[in-house]
């Protein structure tokens, strides 16, 4: 038992900076795995001005999102390939087989960003989200702009 | 005379230090290249200067860390030898602020992986002798904005914004001293230079899916400012920058 300690100790540090070495990025594998299934996704808008001062922005929208290995999009059926992006998709939540909008999303190791490739059909342009919460049942992106001196957040809110 | 006292009592204390396995905790002071790696504070700094709070130097050229890890040391006749394994960490954490309300927050880490072999010799409690390693080191630079509400934003609203990784891999070579307390016990120190074999440098880079992999962390501000999607190599902070010396003391302890 006693000569086993070694052993253990040598293992664990060799996992201890595994990052460097192994490329698989599983905390953006374990991410993607609590997003995968259906949402309801609420977005609100705040205005941020130099003063630090936070104020609503218009009214909320709510409808369905859902993240996933396969899935419809449209006419067509959306696959990934990798452990760490998935095919998300929002629709109607009244009417599924509306027109949907849809997104190859991803991340990086620590999972503190989403990061949608080729966003709004542009290949030249990503579009990314500070992950703010991030629990199995809540779920909260970021996303900024900007209006003359004030920040413009945008928060999605998911939830199941 | 305490001096010489003390000495004494060390030495008393001493003896040949044993085969074994030890485990290491240890400090680290680590240079990397100071000057290229000041260039993007600097120019930052300069761009920004009318509406920043204060200079800033986003990357640090020294680092002081822990590190720990294991050592085999294999002995006999006042000769030995050690093969040591280690995982450093150094980080840093540096923000810039406007008067606007927003900023710059960049945060690094370097995160170390070291194989090394030690071959000593031993006069009474004193060793001495050669270091030579492998160095294994992974690079994450963060940059994120700030709001003036206290948010952070890794987002897209700023290419500059985003999580910048690379590794260097390079050769040490150097010198250790040490004093051997008890049976159990090794105070190594150790002065380690770079042998660089390989001279090219790569960006350090982040993911972008839809630009193939071309968003560089950048080192000239200036350079950057003037075309932030598309700057080259030259402008940007590589792998290279973060090679220096490293002066390490340690305490390793025996356990087998």
């Amino acid at each position: 038992m006693r000569a086993l300690l070694p052993l253990a100790l040598l293992a664990s540090l060799a996992l201890a900076g595994c990052d460097t070495i192994n490329g698989t990025d599983s905390g953006a594998a374990a991410l993607m795995e609590r997003l995968d299934g259906t949402w309801t996704r609420t977005v609100t808008t705040e205005r941020i001005a130099p003063n630090g001062s936070v104020t609503p922005e218009g009214t909320a929208r709510t409808d369905a999102y859902e993240i996933g290995r396969r899935i419809r999009c449209n006419r067509i059926e959306l696959t990934n390939a990798g452990d760490a992006d998935r095919i998300a998709v929002q629709f109607d939540p009244t009417d599924p087989a509306s027109s949907r909008n849809c997104d190859v999303i991803t991340t990086d190791g620590d999972a503190r960003r989403l990061i949608f490739v080729g966003d709004n059909g542009s290949i030249l342009q990503d579009r990314v989200a500070t992950i703010e919460e991030d629990t199995a049942s809540r779920q909260v992106w970021a996303f900024y702009a900007f209006d003359g001196a004030d920040a413009i957040r945008t928060l999605w809110t998911l939830t199941r | 005379m305490r001096l010489l006292l003390l000495a004494g009592l060390v030495a008393c204390a001493a003896s040949a230090q044993p085969s074994g396995l030890y485990l290491t905790g240890a400090l680290s002071r680590t240079q990397f290249d100071g000057d290229r790696l000041a260039l993007l504070g600097e120019t930052y700094s300069d761009a920004f200067a009318d509406a920043l709070g204060a200079p800033v130097d986003f990357l640090p050229g020294e680092r002081t860390h822990p590190a720990a890890g294991a050592t085999v040391r294999l002995g006999g006749g006042g000769l030995g030898v050690g093969f040591a394994y280690q995982v450093g960490r150094a980080t840093s954490d540096e923000a810039s602020s406007f008067s606007n309300g927003r900023g710059n927050r960049v945060r690094a880490r370097t995160l170390d992986h070291v194989a090394t072999l030690d071959v000593t010799g031993q006069l009474g409690p004193v060793v001495l002798g050669g270091s030579f390693g492998g160095m294994f080191r992974g690079v994450r630079v963060e940059v994120a904005t700030t709001y003036p509400d206290g948010s952070e934003s890794l987002g897209s609203e700023f290419v500059f914004n985003g999580v910048y990784t690379a590794s260097s891999t390079y050769f040490e070579a150097g010198v250790l001293a040490g004093l051997a307390l008890g049976d159990r016990v090794f105070v190594p120190v150790r002065l380690v230079v770079p042998v660089e074999m390989v001279e090219d440098r790569l960006p350090v880079q982040d993911f972008d899916a839809s630009a193939g992999g071309t968003h560089y962390l950048p080192r000239d501000f200036d350079r950057y400012l003037a075309d932030p999607a598309l700057i080259d190599d030259g402008a940007a902070v590589s792998d290279r920058d973060y090679v220096g010396p490293r002066l390490q003391v340690g305490v390793e302890v025996r356990i087998l």
